[in-house]
């Protein structure tokens, strides 16, 4: 046992979880349930969902009169306020055993780039995807799922994988799914303050709606992918492990924002517009809180059988 | 560093494998998209027939023309396309019917700015195209967009006493990106 070193700080073996070698320090970890992340998460949906009705209701009560600059202003700074509750959450519910600062940090804005230099211009400039992708149902998801749940999912999945993912700081399975949420935060923030500058502002109202909607389902999804990722690190895992993984993410990318879409139309009458963006809210909010269930579930019964075994 | 009592496909080849699925889902979203801006319907307008593309709006606006197609979704300037039959005289060249359109954009566009002109073929058939460009502001004054730069092209043809005129109008931005849909539907026309 001992030639074989820990899997995450190299020292010699003495315990294993399957074909992975750990030192009884990492093993410790890589077996710890850390409960401070579900909660943060939960928090962070009740906090985003409470953040959304205060900003909304504040819109309607006080019906402020914004520039176009104040508008994209205000916009922005929408934009950036879910990354900013996560991190509040995160680090409130994760004190006594903390990740990096520097490390959450940088895959957040590591993703904020990949967004920004590589998806963007993909989406707009190479594959222009507002001129086809909404030729007919079919065509919407498919696009959805082949596109843009593909190259989304794969750019978190990179942030996470070709910057921390080999620190010794990445040392439960778990961390798996704080980096790619803050990957995914990262991504959702760009998208956002895309959405607002390219719009020239937004309506406060349903543009809060929109920015939350946003940012819990690409931290959703980016979720998805960081369970992969930290299994693929703890556990030896089979080849399709993480194609799978990723493929799970993408179309789970792809069928929400059709069914978004689908869910917030309503028939178009003299007195009302043509669309409930408070639908793709609560739908939001239920993928958000039910990928963190079974995220958390999942990891539970890892950690058990590990031990188990 | 050997970390595994004996490494996994999974641990050796699992970032390619990512990659590689990737590439895959994006090549078949790329044919996807492909089949999708190639999907096109037939017409039989004025004597002329062709392949338009599928989804986009037709009206017909003005005297003369008889087919006015322009793509459906998205914002600011949408691309169009324009088919136009007029009589002309029976030993009119292609560059004198562009000759007078020149004449005739210029008096309806002020700003209007004729880019190239040169005699082309498509299909075997003689032609004269102009390429220009225009800056479009919406005659809706209660909107608030800011005027856009549209690049257009003209294909002038002669058959007998008539005389075709093919127009493509883009966004400055689109308009390279979409002209090779809108040669398609050139090479299509048959009159």
């Amino acid at each position: 046992m001992a030639d074989q070193l820990c899997c995450v700080c190299g020292k010699p073996q003495t315990k294993s979880i399957g074909q992975r070698a750990f030192c009884d320090e990492h093993f410790e970890t890589a077996t710890h349930q850390r409960k401070g992340v579900w909660r943060s998460v939960w928090g962070q949906v009740i906090a985003l969902v409470v953040f959304v009705v205060l900003v909304y209701a504040a819109e309607a009560f006080f019906k402020p009169s914004l520039g176009q600059t104040a508008l994209v202003l205000a916009g922005v700074i929408l934009a950036v306020v879910p990354a900013l509750i996560w991190l509040a959450f995160f680090y409130q519910q994760d004190r006594l055993e903390p990740e990096p600062k520097a490390f959450i940090a940088s895959v957040f804005v590591l993703a904020m780039l990949v967004a920004a230099a590589i998806w963007l211009p993909l989406a707009e400039n190479v594959f222009r995807l507002s001129k086809w992708m909404y030729a007919d149902t079919l065509t919407t998801i498919l696009g959805g799922i082949l596109i843009v749940g593909f190259i989304q999912e794969f750019l978190k999945y990179a942030a996470v994988r070709y910057s921390v993912y080999r620190s010794a700081e990445f040392d439960e399975a778990t961390d798996g799914i704080v980096y790619a949420t803050a990957a995914g935060l990262g991504f959702a923030t760009v998208l956002n303050i895309h959405f607002v500058v390219a719009n020239g502002g937004v309506d406060l109202g349903t543009g809060v709606i929109r920015i939350a909607i946003v940012s819990l389902a690409q931290a959703s999804f980016a979720g998805i992918t960081g369970y992969f990722l930290g299994r693929a690190k703890f556990e030896s895992e089979p080849l399709w492990w993480m194609p799978a993984g990723l493929t799970l993410a993408a179309v789970l990318n792809g069928l929400f924002f059709w069914l978004r879409t689908e869910i917030t139309q309503s028939t178009v009458t003299l007195t009302s517009g043509g669309s409930n963006p408070w639908y793709g809210l609560v739908l939001a909010a239920v993928l958000a809180g039910g990928t963190a269930a079974l995220l958390a579930w999942l990891i539970r019964r890892n950690i058990k059988s590990a031990l188990a075994a | 560093m050997d970390t595994n009592k004996k490494p996994s496909l999974g641990d050796r080849y699992s970032d390619w494998a990512v990659i590689v699925v990737t590439l895959v889902a994006v090549l078949l979203g790329w044919l996807l998209m492909s089949n999708v801006q190639s999907r096109s319907v037939a017409f039989d307008s004025g004597g002329v027939k062709g392949q338009m593309p599928a989804g986009w709006v037709t009206d017909l606006a003005e005297t003369g023309v008889v087919l006015h197609t322009t793509e459906l979704g998205g914002s600011g300037f949408s691309t169009a396309y324009q088919l136009e039959v007029v009589p002309v005289a029976g030993d009119a060249s292609p560059a004198d019917v562009a000759s007078f359109y020149s004449i005739n954009r210029a008096q309806n566009l002020s700003t209007v700015r004729v880019l190239d002109q040169q005699d082309v073929t498509v299909n075997g058939q003689n032609g004269y195209k102009v390429t220009y460009a225009f800056v479009d502001a919406d005659s809706d004054l209660t909107r608030a967009d800011v005027p856009v730069v549209v690049r257009g092209v003209d294909y002038f043809f002669v058959a007998g006493d008539h005389a075709v005129v093919v127009t493509y109008h883009a966004n400055e931005d689109n308009y390279e990106a979409d002209f090779g849909r809108f040669r398609r539907f050139l090479e299509s026309l048959s009159y």
